[in-house]
């Protein structure tokens, strides 16, 4: 893996991420974590959730993140420039081509497809994340006869549960407060069990 | 597309430190940026009409990439061409870069404490009950008929058991599926009102 190999695995990301943020967690996480396996799903669901507090777009920030981890500053410019490169070809396209583009139908039959489908796929990165926070191990457990099942990790079930219904009403606490009050639960929770 | 009066017409580094200011402040990114673009673009400084926000949200959503890369490329390119899509992109890609360089290099050196990786813990099971709760959301708008209902669920079960399917490749299958069978019209319709 040298650094252009990096910069075409991100420029890959970004042409297939459509909706932005959460869309791209699964792909990140299909390439980075499962495929290459360049930081553990601790980390990368560690990084996500560091990416949801710091300033900026969650998918830049991720990049750039994963990119400094796997190969110092070079890496960080591969990762940030490659998620981007897509971006600055079509979307410059797009927006000089305006019109042409606004009333395509085949793109929008296009995207009819995509949609739900980037939708399945986070639903299966929240099993994933699940895995690496409120299970003790993978869930392959379950319906594999070859891998133990998994317990549970309370500590964190009560956090998940926090976090679902402060973020479930009309009212919303937001990502911040959410993420940091769930840190200082768990080290609050940790310290007296 | 109206273009705006030579008089209201943004030079390059107004334009590009009002993207850097934007990219600097708002945590989450993407969709979240709207309203402070609509602050500054439209009430602030009269550089884009309430019109070009509506085109850019609704061809945003419609290209690959991260959001608030794809928003300020399409703004910038409305308020000064390619010249101002390029300012504008390279100031939202800035503020990110260097706080998650900075973010990158301190983490590794306290993620080894257990207080820490109790608070992470923690963290990791608030974040899947945020993916949970926007993966929820995205479904009640988009499974509303058979075949996005069948794509998500082929799209979920896929990325669970077969790990060794690419999540990009399931996405441009899916993008194919809809090219196959078409988006309904009226849906459509009802989108844009």
């Amino acid at each position: 893996m040298n650094v252009f190999t990096l910069y075409l695995l991100f420029a890959k990301i970004g042409l297939f991420t459509f909706g932005g943020g959460y869309a791209m967690i699964p792909l990140f996480q299909d390439e980075l974590v499962v495929r290459h396996a360049f930081i553990s799903p601790e980390e990368f669901a560690n990084m996500v959730a560091l990416a949801q507090i710091t300033p900026g777009p969650v998918g830049l920030n991720a990049a750039t993140y994963i990119g400094y981890r796997q190969m110092g500053l070079a890496g960080a410019l591969a990762g940030t420039l490659g998620v981007a490169t897509p971006s600055l070809i079509l979307v410059t396209l797009a927006a000089v081509f305006f019109l042409a583009f606004r009333r395509n139908r085949r793109i929008q039959d296009i995207l009819y497809g995509i949609r739900p489908a980037t939708l399945g796929l986070i639903a299966a990165a929240v099993i994933f994340f699940a895995e690496s926070s409120i299970f003790t191990s993978e869930l392959k457990g379950l319906w594999s006869s070859s891998v133990p099942g998994p317990g549970i990790f309370w500590p964190s079930v009560s956090a998940f549960l926090i976090a679902l219904i402060v973020n479930a009403g009309r009212k919303k606490a937001g990502p911040v407060l959410t993420l940091l009050g769930a840190a200082i639960l768990g080290v609050f929770l940790h310290l007296i069990l | 597309m109206e273009t705006p009066k030579s008089s209201d017409r943004p030079r390059l580094p107004a334009l590009f430190a009002v993207f850097f200011k934007i990219s600097a402040v708002t945590v989450g990114g993407g969709l979240t940026m709207i309203p402070v673009m609509e602050r500054e673009f439209l009430e602030k400084r009269r550089w884009l009409t309430e019109e070009d926000m509506v085109d850019t949200v609704a061809l945003v959503q419609s290209m690959p990439g991260i959001i608030a890369v794809n928003m300020a490329l399409i703004m910038g390119y409305r308020m000064a061409k390619l010249p101002g899509a390029f300012t504008a992109a390279l100031a939202v890609i800035l503020p990110p870069f260097f706080s998650i360089l900075i973010i990158a290099s301190c983490f590794a050196t306290i993620s080894g404490q257990e207080t820490v990786s109790a608070a992470f813990r923690s963290v990791r099971a608030a974040v899947c009950a945020l993916i949970l709760l926007s993966a929820v959301k995205l479904g009640m708008k988009l499974l509303k008929r058979a075949f996005p209902v069948a794509v998500a669920v082929l799209a979920f079960l896929v990325f669970v058991f077969l790990p060794q399917v690419n999540a990009a490749l399931v996405i441009a299958l899916a993008g194919l599926a809809g090219w196959i069978v078409r988006a309904p019209r009226e849906e459509e319709e009802g989108r844009k009102s």
